[in-house]
């Protein structure tokens, strides 16, 4: 304990010192320079007193809303080059153009609103300059309360303003960020269908881990955001739905993704995968009631064009027969013959016509701002309706937010936030059967009713009444699949200004969230009858909740001193996460109304319940410094104590040091072209704490299935590993950024070098230690790569103007050593070893098709064909990981209207889509599922031919098994959001009493594009997802007056 | 200066600083996740831990332990069909098998071992929270000191060449662990020496703490340690102590060998209490591997001709051997009781036969030990110590059971100690076979392995000795610990 109490002090120390030492000083508090254009006279500080005034110069003091003076800004007279700025008391002085003519000044510093001023033969001019809260672009939101511009940043951070996600769909907050950041990829996080609500993956720089979490810290208005489990699955429900879909967009003022260490170090245990900040709107001091209304009617289909190809009835027919008496098989005993029960030869369904249609949404807000000098607030509602393109789905949420400022004294603020989510999902998980559900089967029976059985012809028993357990309509209109959550947040933040320069916050966070649970399987559906056709439904219910505290207290600090800046600071985290979850279960349910647990059969009843908590504790420190804004140093340091590891490294230390370089603001550096030139590296470590908690203590598994002697059991579940560790990513970062011809164009370029070590994987320890696998820090991983944003105005004149954002990014991720040097496989198709890719595929090399007999071929080790499949040929080859991604957004704009689309991609890497592995299986037990259209239409029949799909057969080859047939470049560009906006013309909207009006019609996935996508074929276009891809057009309403 | 107001804004933070220093912030309890200091709270969790190890035993017996050493000596022949112990039959067995004998035998050895450990790390304090309880606390020690011990033996059997390889013993034993090892321990093998001196201690250790009045036949008992001692110190060579021992146990723990009217019964009846069961294992509701393996319908496993020619030879038709009559089994159809079908050539020993047993309840308890062993161990320590009368009177008392004739009449003719040394392997097979002792008997006293033709595997001798007489340390293994030392028979050598 003694420990902690000195750490404490010392912390207190380090930022007392500064502050008795420049007490006296004057500065302002939260103010950033803004520096000079290179090519202005820089005028060093002539006191304004001294009467040394030449006649032809304005001369003026600068003072913010409170008559304090503001040092640094900047004065310049529109429409030249010549321009100065304000000493340390807010004097200026520049010289005025000829006598008799009238010009503007303008007067420009962060965080005010710049004030522009008409002056024709005034020589003295004092200025006030208004704060400005809302965000200029050019402020970067950063990690406890820190701002910066974008001149003074040292580490890597990307921010995207509430502009340019203002067109996204108001489903979720994370899927909104892709092709829009440098370095990171949002996607899906199977090809599959697993889930009636699809979990996403968020990478930032690649993964930094193998087994322990490798999504990023989402810490939202300052707090740590709970996203789920380690690979953002929720604790204790039956299907995860992402707390991320629980906001509104349309509250976020910003989002920063922070990936270097100058920026994650201070968020220590958890930023190896970079942080994601996102700061919600408040209101404005000092402004009047704004309300502002927002209504968006979308309609959505299933881009068809993305949707899997199976093979149509007559095509099934056709293949079915054909394996069936290629494996062997009397057609006499062919299981689909017409009978009374099924006309199979005259059938033809399309099932996705049964599960897919036309979805809707609906979004409709209202926000209202306010301010007086004391307070401000921040008051919204909204309401989002989604009706899937899969017919009976739908999702609804309602969010409250409310956010309160008020200043009790000129020092001592308070920041309140409350808000309230309820969130409903109806959910009908439409399971991957709907692709290979027999087209020869339908629906209903011929008087409307559910089909449950069909008479299937087998050679043992004859004619069977068989269950149709593929056909997914009657559960979708009768079974019961909701989650209800509310989801509430307050919190409560105290603010102090102890002396200029040094303010001291408490902040105080809880969030709760609550889910419920009903699932039914109704009696309707072939599920809920049992094998002699009477009732027998199962309903589960289950209850979930997630309490999260947190507990921050800061000391920041920030000060010019001359043309030093002394920033700093310093505080202490607690949080605690604490999930429980209770669960029951029965079956033997006679009606669809009783779907209470009491009315099903006493001897079926399951309960289950389970509960987990995980505690942290963090002492950090930030200091910067800088030096007449051409040279920075920052110094990051941050300890953290984690309840999940052992009592031998339950603390782990993280820092990191970073400095920049304004070339442009040195006095050698003259150019017409570039306005900025700017260097920066950063270097440090950072962890990842997200392990399961009990792989320190061990656990023991007791039950009846450890029984001895029909007495109960337990033997040891995991065993104790009391030295596992942090992992710890050293992260260095160097870039430059470069804005050209008056900042009409800039570009950043970044390169980092991230290497994981004391990576925790489950690995083999010796067999005498564990029989199972164990979670130790065994290995290390790198991630190099680089990233390339650039923004520019292509053409900027009056009323046209054509803005382009684009930014590209290489990732290259390898694992750089493993326990023992051992190669791990966790599963049948991947391999993680020494040297390669961790997405690395372990495959036996397909060698195409004999075209002597349609026989299926491979190559062995050592290059020969082979005939006989043997997963001993398996051998590391392609990776999954693409060698580029990014995005571009044009704007283009005229007059009232705009026009914006945005493309992402995806180029190099390769796919192993599920469905080519479950559909392309020539013919493998076809009489149960369907298959792809290629198995129709490129299958071997006659001997000579020359085919990629081998001779099909019911009781088909391994062709099926994994090898390097299955894997596709997974190159694609996807047009994602295109947008046309109409603003109503200032004069309109005045007269009618409107501060502004746009109306938009907004496309979202408009149209994806793979080099290998073929009409009427399968591709990689429509393996990327288990189900086709949502095409959403919104038409977007927004009032505000 | 605003002095007043400094010192209140200062005074912001003490409580949050209070907070923060309060030391158990970050102990917190998982309760509902059995971590195993917490699940170790009182004698009960003690008692459960030991069924566990128990359990896992079981699954071994029901598999390896008992089948490893009996696929790989002569009295087995395998089914063409089998898919499994192919490999071991042969003698052919390969460091990458991690889901054959190969891995299993060493992972789920250790696994007991590792399971055990537990207990004899958490036990002793137990025992000072619960004093009154001492003696049931130190049963459960007890238990897991005699497993430990059990264990460490089939795997040293297995993986390594018998105890008299070398003149000290001083070739790769077992890795031998007397509490449980932390990840970054660095194992290795030690000798054999080392590896039977921890085994003797442990089920000596086993002995010291139980007390006289656990007499449950499927536990560890006093007599259930003497009896492996016995074993252990004939496998070791120490023929002196080996009588010793068995002698005590055939003579101060009230058991008498089972008559030959129930012998039968013993294999084939649910819990048949007979009165030579030192230690049986509890199939009670657990799975029936051997009983798949020699079903005696599709059966895998078969005793092999070399098995059925000795009983065939040494037949009196007037005094047929009972032991025989587990080699064959004959049904009587429910619906008609003069059909009946006989399967000849099979092994009863895991077959439950006995009639108006529920299916679910219809378990076998292989046998850990048994008192035919005590005497078949006492006569052939006694002959090799020369007191060859002693010996033969054991042998008689043997056959005498098992063929009905009274022990004075038992025609046992010899000269010497080699004849009569004969005749006790011969005894030997006839009663243990397919318990799972034969390739140790083969090797511990440096045989040759002589398999009759008809026997399937491609090896029918083997010459003492040899590498193949061990397994492979499992590929796995050697991976995962650098120090750990390959058998000359692995791929991988260091």
């Amino acid at each position: 304990m003694k420990g902690k109490s000195i750490i404490l002090f010392g912390v207190a120390c380090l930022v007392s010192v500064p502050v008795r030492l420049y007490a006296e000083d004057v500065g302002r508090p939260d103010r950033q320079r803004v520096s000079v254009r290179a090519d202005a006279p820089h005028h060093a500080g002539d006191p304004a007193g001294s009467g040394a005034l030449q006649q032809d110069n304005v001369t003026g003091t600068v003072t913010d809303e409170n008559g304090e003076p503001l040092v640094g800004v900047m004065v310049y007279i529109k429409g030249t080059t010549t321009g100065v700025s304000t000493d340390l008391d807010g004097n200026y002085s520049i010289k005025a153009p000829g006598e008799g003519e009238s010009y503007t000044l303008v007067y420009q510093y962060i965080g005010t609103v710049t004030r522009e001023i008409v002056v024709s033969k005034q020589r003295r001019i004092n200025v006030s300059l208004e704060n400005d809260n809302h965000l200029d672009e050019a402020v970067i939101i950063g990690a406890y309360g820190t701002k910066q511009s974008r001149e003074d940043l040292i580490g890597s951070a990307y921010q995207v303003n509430a502009d340019a996600i203002r067109n996204k769909p108001k489903a979720r907050i994370d899927n909104i960020l892709e092709g829009l950041v440098p370095g990171v990829r949002v996607n899906l996080n199977t090809d599959d269908v697993q889930s009636p609500r699809a979990r996403y993956e968020t990478r930032i720089r690649g993964g930094a881990s193998l087994s322990s979490s490798n999504e990023p810290l989402w810490v939202i208005d300052g707090v740590p955001y709970y996203t789920g489990g380690t690979t953002n699955l929720m604790y204790g429900v039956s299907y995860s739905v992402s707390p991320l879909l629980y906001l509104d967009p349309n509250n976020i003022e910003s989002i920063t993704v922070l990936k270097d260490a100058d920026q994650v170090t201070i968020y220590g245990a958890n930023g190896a995968n970079g942080v994601i900040l996102v700061t919600t709107k408040s209101g404005r001091e000092n402004t009047p009631l704004s309300v502002s209304a927002t209504v968006e009617f979308g309609v959505s289909a299933p881009d068809k064009s993305t949707m899997f190809k199976m093979m149509d009835a007559s095509q099934y027919m056709e293949v079915a027969k054909e394996a069936w008496t290629n494996a062997g098989y009397s057609i006499g005993t062919f299981p689909y013959q017409d009978n009374e029960y099924n006309s199979y030869s005259t059938t033809s369904t399309d099932w996705t016509d049964e599960y897919l249609g036309i979805g809707s949404t609906v979004y409709a807000s209202l926000v209202l701002r306010s301010g007086t000098k004391k307070s401000s607030g921040y008051l919204s509602g909204s309401y989002y309706r989604e009706g899937s393109t899969i017919r009976s789905d739908v999702s609804q949420r309602y969010t409250l937010d409310a956010k309160n400022t008020y200043h009790f004294t000129d020092w001592l603020m308070l920041d309140t936030k409350l808000s309230a989510s309820l969130n409903d999902n109806d959910m009908f998980y439409l399971t991957r059967e709907y692709n290979e559900v027999l087209p020869i089967f339908e629906p209903y029976m011929p008087d409307g009713s559910y089909r449950i059985y069909n008479m299937i012809y087998d050679s043992i028993s004859g004619w069977t009444l068989t269950k149709f357990h593929d056909n997914q309509v009657p559960g979708r209109d009768n079974d019961v699949n909701d989650q209800r959550s509310v989801v509430t947040t307050a919190d409560f933040s105290l603010n102090a200004d102890i002396i200029k320069g040094l303010t001291a916050s408490a902040q105080y966070n809880i969030k709760y969230q609550h889910t419920h649970e009903d699932r039914y399987e109704s009696i309707q559906t072939p599920g809920g009858i049992d094998s002699d056709g009477e009732p027998d439904g199962e309903s589960t219910k289950g209850d979930a909740s997630y309490l999260t505290w947190t507990a921050i207290g800061r000391l920041n600090f920030d000060r010019n001193f001359g043309k030093h800046r002394v920033g700093g600071l310093a505080g202490i985290e607690l949080h605690q996460q604490r999930n429980r979850y209770l669960n029951g279960s029965v079956s033997g349910i006679l009606n669809d109304n009783w779907q209470e647990l009491e009315y099903g059969d006493e001897e079926t009843e399951t309960a289950s319940s389970g509960y987990d908590i995980q505690r942290s504790m963090s002492f950090f420190f930030r200091g910067t410094y800088s030096y007449d804004s051409r040279y920075y140093l920052s110094l990051n340091y941050r300890r953290e104590g984690n309840s999940d590891f052992g009592e031998y490294s339950k603390w782990a230390d993280f820092w990191s040091v970073g400095a920049s370089w304004n070339i442009h603001n040195e006095k050698f550096f003259h150019s017409e072209k570039i306005n900025m030139l700017k260097a920066k590296v950063s270097y440090g470590t950072s962890g990842n704490s997200r392990v399961g908690s009990s792989s320190v203590l061990g656990t023991y598994n007791y039950g009846d299935s450890h029984s001895y002697g029909g007495s109960v059991g337990a033997v040891i579940g995991t065993v104790p590993n009391p030295g596992l560790t942090w992992e710890n990513t050293t992260m260095l970062n160097a870039g430059v950024r470069m804005e050209f011809l008056k900042g009409r164009i800039a570009a950043e370029l970044e390169y980092y070098y991230n290497y994981t070590s004391n990576m925790i994987s489950r690995v083999y320890v010796s067999r005498t230690i564990s029989s199972d696998r164990v979670y130790a820090n065994v290995g290390e991983l790198s991630n190099r790569g680089v990233e390339l944003n650039i923004e520019s105005d292509n053409i900027r004149t009056g009323r046209f103007n054509w803005h382009t954002s684009f930014n590209i990014s290489h990732n290259r991720n390898i694992i750089e050593r493993l326990y023992n040097g051992v190669s791990t496989r966790f599963s049948d198709y991947t391999i993680w070893m020494e040297g390669h890719d961790r997405d690395t595929y372990y495959l036996v090399e397909w060698a195409g098709v004999d075209p002597s007999d349609g026989s299926p071929m491979w190559y062995d080790l050592d290059g020969n064909l082979t005939k006989t499949y043997n997963s001993a040929n398996r051998k590391p080859g392609k990776s999954a990981s693409p060698i580029l991604t990014g995005g571009m957004i044009n704007t283009l704009s005229y007059g009232n209207w705009a026009f914006s689309f945005q493309i992402n991609f995806d180029i190099g890497g390769y796919a192993l889509p599920s469905y080519a592995r479950f559909y392309f299986r020539d013919g493998l037990n076809i009489i149960d599922g369907n298959q792809a259209v290629e198995v129709y239409y490129d299958r071997w029949t006659t001997p000579g031919q020359l085919t990629n799909f081998p001779k099909v057969s019911q009781t088909s080859t391994d062709s099926w098994r994994g090898s390097t047939r299955y894997l596709y470049n997974r190159t694609n560009f996807e047009l994602s959001t295109v947008s046309l906006s109409y603003s109503l013309p200032q004069r309109i909207s005045d007269s009618w009493g409107l501060s502004s009006a746009t109306v938009s019609l907004v496309c979202n996935n408009a149209y994806l594009f793979t080099p290998d996508q073929k009409r009427g074929r399968n591709s990689y276009k429509t393996m990327m997802s288990g189900y086709p891809v949502t095409r959403t057009i919104s038409l977007n309403f927004n009032v505000s007056f | 200066m605003r002095n007043p107001d400094k010192i209140l804004r200062a005074v912001t933070h003490i409580p949050l600083l209070c907070i923060a220093v309060s030391c158990s912030f970050l102990n917190i309890e998982q309760t509902g996740k059995q971590d195993i200091p917490s699940f170790f709270s009182d004698p009960l969790s003690l008692e459960v831990a030991v069924n566990g190890i128990y359990n896992l035993t079981y699954s071994y017996y029901d598999s390896y332990a008992i089948l490893y050493p009996e696929v790989t000596g002569d009295l087995l022949r395998l089914s063409r069909s089998s898919a499994s112990w192919v490999e071991q039959f042969n003698f052919i067995s390969d460091e990458t098998e991690e889901t054959s004998p190969v891995g299993y035998i060493w992972k789920d050895g250790y696994e007991i071992v590792n399971n055990a450990n537990m207990i004899i790390r958490y036990g002793p304090d137990v025992r000072n929270r619960y004093p009154q309880q001492q003696e049931r606390v130190d049963n459960a020690i007890a238990q897991a000191y005699f497993l430990r011990g059990l264990a460490e033996l089939n795997i040293v059997l297995a993986y390594s060449q018998s105890y008299g390889y070398t003149e000290d013993a001083s070739h790769l034993g077992a890795v031998v662990l007397e509490q449980a090892p932390s990840m970054n321990d660095q194992l290795s093998r030690t000798s054999c020496y080392n590896t039977y001196r921890q085994i003797v201690e442990d089920i000596s250790t086993a002995g010291e703490l139980l007390s006289d009045n656990r007499t449950d036949v499927h536990y560890a008992t006093k007599a259930a340690c003497d009896a492996l001692l016995a074993r252990v110190h004939l496998y070791m060579g120490d023929h002196s102590s080996a009588a010793a021992y068995a002698g005590k146990v055939i003579s101060d723990y009230g058991l008498s060998l089972t008559p030959y009217e129930e012998y039968t019964d013993m294999f084939c009846t649910v819990a048949p209490g007979s009165p030579e069961e030192i230690m049986r294992l509890d199939g009670t509701r657990l799975a029936t591997n051997l009983r798949a393996m020699f079903d005696y319908m599709t059966p895998v496993m078969y005793p092999s001709q070399k098995l059925l020619d000795i009983f065939e030879e040494d037949r009196n038709p007037t005094h047929p051997d009972v032991r025989e009559s587990l080699l064959s089994y004959e049904t009587v159809s429910e619906d008609d009781p003069s059909e009946t079908s006989r399967y000849e050539g099979v092994c009863m020993k895991y077959t439950i036969t006995e009639e108006g047993v529920a299916d679910d309840n219809r378990h076998y308890d292989p046998f850990i030990l048994r008192l035919s062993e005590m005497y078949l161990i006492r006569a052939e320590a006694n002959c090799a110590l020369g007191s060859l009368e002693a010996a033969a009177d054991d042998i008689r008392t043997l056959r005498s059971r098992a063929t009905g004739i009274a022990k004075e009449d038992v025609d046992l003719t010899y000269s010497n100690a080699e004849e009569l040394d004969a005749i006790i392997q011969r005894e030997r097979i006839k009663e243990l076979f397919l318990e799972g002792h034969r390739l140790y008997d083969i090797t511990r006293r440096k045989e040759n392995l002589e398999r009759d033709a008809s026997c399937g595997s491609s090896v029918l001798t083997m010459e003492y000795p040899d590498d193949r007489f061990i397994l492979p340390i499992p590929l796995v293994e050697l991976d995962a610990s650098p120090l750990m030392q390959p058998n000359p028979i692995n791929a991988t050598q260091r």
